[in-house]
């Protein structure tokens, strides 16, 4: 028999030595040094402001100017300004609603639950990807709001006494998306804060500007690097990263739960928590795609996010699509199961009824496009995988479209029937909350540092006194 | 450098005996239950204990295929057991005959002719019959059997000729693999466990049971992998801090097991629909609420709480026996999904129910032991020039 | 503010880690307690080679955690069953399984609110003065300097033995700390 050789890396786990830990594509270009690093990545901040930048915010600013605009003639008209009927009582605002929450699911895991896994990858993308949970949740939490009737009395919603004597209905789920989604803003935010503030000491003494010193110094809060800092820090992080993953999975369950706790064919389905929450990560890496990949073209961040993160991201995306996939296939399987006749007359219905496009643009999207990323030529070719990512980012639309429009205009009374469509003040407040989130996404580039640099000088770090190839 | 002979005997010699009193008495005492109690208890104790070990086997595929795709470094030491243990697979599968020639009526109230009237159930009829049935059995156990024959014979092949190329083959059969494994295993779980109730169902569901299996297999690798340190050839090779991983990942499964279970649970509860919510009426009243409260609370608070101790994770002394309180819990899930429904009015437990699994058990474990013991029980590869930097702890072997 | 030492210590700035590492190992050996060291990143083992507690977030984690989830249980068991029961679509008043999403964000909440405030508490962060800011070259300490720092404070510094103490372990340059 052959001769037996295992071999072990620091912590004493067994590994293959044929197998590859995904090390061939370093995860930070080689040669870089703590000081390179600091500056290729402040300089992004510090550097004059590039043309390219003020012509993009001035079109977002322009989308964004269409949201208020929006915004404002609901509050002056009422949600009657919108499509909206019964049946269809649900239309673009919840539709938008999901998307946006969903989108910023990835940002959250790609900062958290690739940090517990001990996935250096996540290090150049973590920052980006929290920002985009931020605006995008910023964008979410909107829609609720402006879609109650009288949307000055959202403070309703929140437990507090009150001469009324009222509380919340605890035992409505969307009542636990009021938890669900405050709590997840406020964690991302004190996460996406967290992890800002050696970054912000860094801003604050490279500046040259005074101003600007005060500014991200107060902002630091008088970080300054000290190891009692970093030995609470470093524990407060990971445990915030711990406590944000069940957090995430738990958000979109409960956007999961508005849908399925109710009777509708079509939304009660027991499948939906683990489903859209695959949806939701499915949704978010293309998102993440969907920016990183033009952005580290604009700014020449090569170095920083490699061929292995956008590889990375992609198998992601496909994994979670395949989720997705089976959820799909789930509903139809256990329609014709089921033996029940709503059950599977509303199947047939979004496979053939009046919204069959809509139906059937989602299955291109959703699950016949993301095929091609089996191929690691189509995962390595940006342009194609930028596509691929655009037909995802609608699919997930077209999905939330699918699931609440085609459910709920077939009822189970022929009586309330009815067909829906968006107005104008729809689309004009879709395209307004993408004004938002670029508006937000804009200015967060050009004012503090998108990537994480004390992560990055901490590859920098393990780069020259350990093995580059770690498991990964 | 350390010296030794990684094969399985060693360790697994004396639990080897054990299965083997387990199989002979377990599958007598239930024999004699057919004979001189109740032959439909010895149907539905036989059905419950095979199912279980099954699950096992299954859950170990999936966990195989789950590392080969991720390639997790807490993979390697496991790949073996995981290999034997689903090797016994087609094996499991020809214990399931007696249950299809004799057995079917008193297991599946859907195969008595009569039973399949009224409204809904007539559709139902279309899927729910006994001889489509028992053909997507043999398609199951030929899909699943041609991926586990796949995967060890080239993991067998790697050991003698070190060609690497066969590892991303594996890894290649495994992602495609995995989907299939995913829409059979939806299938069987539903023609096993949920057809039990024919008027139930739940688009979770394979979900639900297939995270199941995959909890108690992993549990059980735990205990095999923990008695090969203690008594057996691993000992030079395993580290707390493997465990460490292992126990981790245990916590995980735990974790997405009761998400899903509770998953179900609260959209049943609040949507209150007659048809399904009497599924969890009978589950939460009488005796078997207080089975589902057990299982609250030894299947989810107590490892839960447990698990998130570190020090605890690294001692696979005590690692065991969380591992075996949860091997053993996923059972009374099994048990707890599927007996209700046939007996709706409340509790029963047959003392066949207890027999059963420790002779399938026994069967399972000597077929397990057999499989593991043709081979070499960690992975042989040969190339450690490829990771020049990690030579400080290396461990030869060689015979 | 009454000053009771004429300066706030010294620092030593090291050319990397691991010089770092074993100056702070040796600091803490001579008998010094009042240290802290100053790095661009977290270093592995510096908190043990300056004798530092292990961190006490994960306790105030747990204890957030555990006050989260009792203030969702009983905020909403108190609020639908005691104070206002109403019948809701025939659900018990008590109804359990409804209120567990609700009580799950808040113990999230409260565990989050622990860990970034009660690490912030235990750094005394936001402390926009310290007199290590004095020292010029110390805004090197976000980028690519290390530093170690003994307080004038510490019953066993004295100016000249300790100065020439720190510069006996190969630093780069050591600077006297104003207040």
């Amino acid at each position: 028999m052959a001769r037996i050789t295992t071999t072990r890396d620091e912590s004493g786990f067994i590994r293959e030595p044929g197998r590859s830990y995904g090390a061939e594509v370093p995860v930070l270009a080689p040669g870089h040094t703590y000081r390179s690093v600091t500056d290729k990545i402040t300089d992004v901040v510090f550097n004059r402001t590039p043309k390219g930048w003020y012509f993009g915010l001035a079109v977002t600013l322009a989308m964004l100017m269409l949201l208020v605009t929006s915004v404002g003639y609901l509050f002056a008209r009422g949600v009657g300004i919108w499509g909206i009927n019964i049946p269809v009582s649900w239309g673009f605002d919840i539709i938008n609603f999901v998307w946006w929450i969903g989108i910023g699911h990835a940002g959250t895991l790609i900062s958290a639950i690739l940090l517990l896994l001990h996935q250096e990858w996540r290090t150049s993308i973590n920052r980006l990807s929290e920002a985009m949970t931020l605006f995008a949740v910023a964008c979410a939490g909107m829609f609720p709001i402006i879609h109650l009737g009288r949307p000055w009395l959202a403070y309703y919603l929140f437990p507090y006494p009150n001469t009324m004597g009222l509380w919340p209905q605890f035992r409505s789920p969307l009542v636990w998306d009021v938890f669900a989604v405050s709590t997840y803003g406020t964690v991302s935010l004190l996460f996406w804060y967290t992890g800002l503030v050696p970054d912000l000491a860094t801003m604050r003494d490279k500046t040259q500007n005074r101003f600007l010193r005060m500014v991200y110094g107060l902002m630091a809060l008088g970080w300054r690097g000290s190891a009692r800092h970093w030995n609470n820090y470093q524990m407060a992080y990971l445990l915030l990263a711990g406590l944000s993953t069940p957090l995430v999975v738990s958000v979109h369950s409960v956007v999961s739960f508005d849908f399925a706790v109710s009777i509708i064919p079509g939304w009660h389905s027991t499948i939906f928590p683990p489903y859209f929450v695959a949806g939701a990560i499915f949704a978010g890496f293309a998102m993440v795609l969907t920016i990183a990949i033009p952005l580290r073209a604009f700014y020449k961040l090569q170095d920083f996010i490699t061929m292995r993160h956008i590889e990375n991201m992609a198998k992601v995306t496909l994994a979670t699509g395949l989720v997705v996939a089976y959820g799909y296939l789930s509903e139809i399987f256990f329609a014709f199961y089921s033996g029940e006749y709503y059950e599977q007359y509303f199947i047939a219905n979004r496979i053939s009824g009046p919204y069959w496009w809509a139906f059937w643009a989602l299955i291109l999207c959703n699950v016949l496009a993301p095929q091609a990323l089996w191929s690691k030529r189509v995962r390595t070719n940006l342009p194609l995988l930028f596509l691929i990512m655009m037909f995802v980012n609608i699919g997930m639309w077209l999905e939330r479209f699918v699931i609440i429009v085609v459910s709920l205009h077939r009822q189970y009374l022929q009586s309330s029937w009815d067909m829906y469509a968006g107005t104008f003040w729809d689309w004009s407040t879709y395209l307004g909350t993408i004004g938002l989130f670029l508006t937000l996404m804009f200015l967060f580039i050009r004012t503090l540092p998108a990537i994480a640099i004390f992560e990055t000088r901490e590859l920098v770090h393990a780069d020259e006194t350990q093995p580059e190839d770690m498991p990964a | 450098m350390i010296t030794t002979e990684y094969r399985a005997q060693s360790g697994l010699r004396h639990v080897g005996n054990i299965a083997l009193v387990g199989a002979l008495v377990g599958l007598l005492l239930l024999t004699l239950g057919a004979l001189i109690d109740d032959p439909e208890q010895f149907w539905r104790s036989y059905y419950i204990a095979w199912l279980y070990w099954t699950g096992i086997a299954l859950g170990s595929l999936g966990i195989l295929m789950i590392q080969h795709i991720s390639g997790g470094v807490w993979g390697a030491t496991l790949r073996r057991l995981l290999e034997s243990a689903a090797l016994t697979l087609p094996w499991m599968g020809l214990f399931f005959i007696p249950v299809a020639l004799f057995g079917l009526h008193s297991i599946f109230e859907w195969s008595h002719e009569g039973f399949m009237v009224g409204e809904v159930l007539s559709q139902k009829k279309v899927y729910l019959n006994v001889p489509f049935f028992l053909a997507r059995m043999v398609a199951y156990f030929v899909i699943w059997t041609a991926l586990v024959m796949l995967l060890t014979r080239w993991s067998r092949r790697l050991d003698g000729t070190g060609d690497m190329r066969l590892s991303g083959r594996m890894r290649g059969l495994s992602a495609p693999g995995f989907v299939v494994y995913a829409i059979t295993m939806t299938l069987a779980t539903v023609d096993l466990v949920l057809s039990l109730d024919p008027e139930f169902f739940s688009t979770i569901w394979g979900a639900l049971v297939t995270i199941s299996f995959i909890l108690a297999a992993f549990s059980l690798m735990i205990i095999v992998l923990s008695l090969l340190t203690d008594r057996g050839p691993l000992r030079p090779v395993m580290s707390s801090e493997h465990f460490l991983d292992l126990g981790k990942l245990m916590l995980a499964f735990t974790i997405v097991w009761t998400y899903f279970s509770f998953s179900q649970f609260i959209i049943i509860w609040s949507a209150n629909l007659p048809q399904e919510a009497v599924w969890y009426t009978v589950r939460l009243s009488g005796g078997w609420g207080w089975m589902g409260l057990a299982l609250l609370l030894f299947a989810f608070v107590v490892p839960f709480l447990l698990l998130l101790s570190r020090p605890l994770k690294e001692s696979h002394r005590a690692l065991v026996i969380v591992a075996g309180v949860v091997a053993f819990m996923q059972y009374i899930n099994l048990f707890y999904l599927s007996v209700p429904s046939w007996h709706r009015d409340g509790l029963h437990i047959s003392w066949m129910d207890f027999v059963a699994p420790i002779g399938f058990g026994g069967v399972w474990l000597l077929l397990f032991s057999a499989m593991l013991r043709g081979r070499p029980i960690l992975p042989l590869y040969v190339l450690p020039e490829r990771h020049p930097r990690d030579r400080r702890e290396l461990t030869h072997v060689g015979n | 503010m009454k000053l009771q030492t004429p300066i706030y210590g010294l620092l030593a700035e090291f050319p990397g880690e691991h010089e770092l590492l074993v100056a702070s190992r040796a600091v803490r050996d001579a008998g010094y307690r009042k240290i802290d060291a100053y790095t661009p990143v977290p270093v592995n083992g510096l908190s043990e080679a300056l004798g530092l507690q292990k961190s006490r977030v994960p306790l105030l984690v747990l204890c957030g955690g555990m006050i989260g989830g009792a203030t969702g249980l009983l905020l909403q068991y108190w609020s639908m069953h005691i104070y206002y029961p109403l019948n809701i679509g025939g659900r018990p008043t008590d109804s359990w399984p409804a209120f567990i999403p609700a009580a799950f964000e808040l113990t999230i909440l409260f565990a989050a609110f622990a860990a970034v405030f009660g690490s912030f508490a235990l750094n005394q962060l936001p402390q926009p003065y310290h007199p290590v800011f004095n020292v010029r070259s110390f805004e090197k300490v976000s980028t690519d300097g290390w530093f170690l720092a003994i307080e004038a404070s510490d019953p066993r510094f004295d100016y000249g033995p300790t100065r020439r103490f720190l510069e006996s372990l190969g630093p780069v340059e050591v600077s006297d700390v104003d207040h």
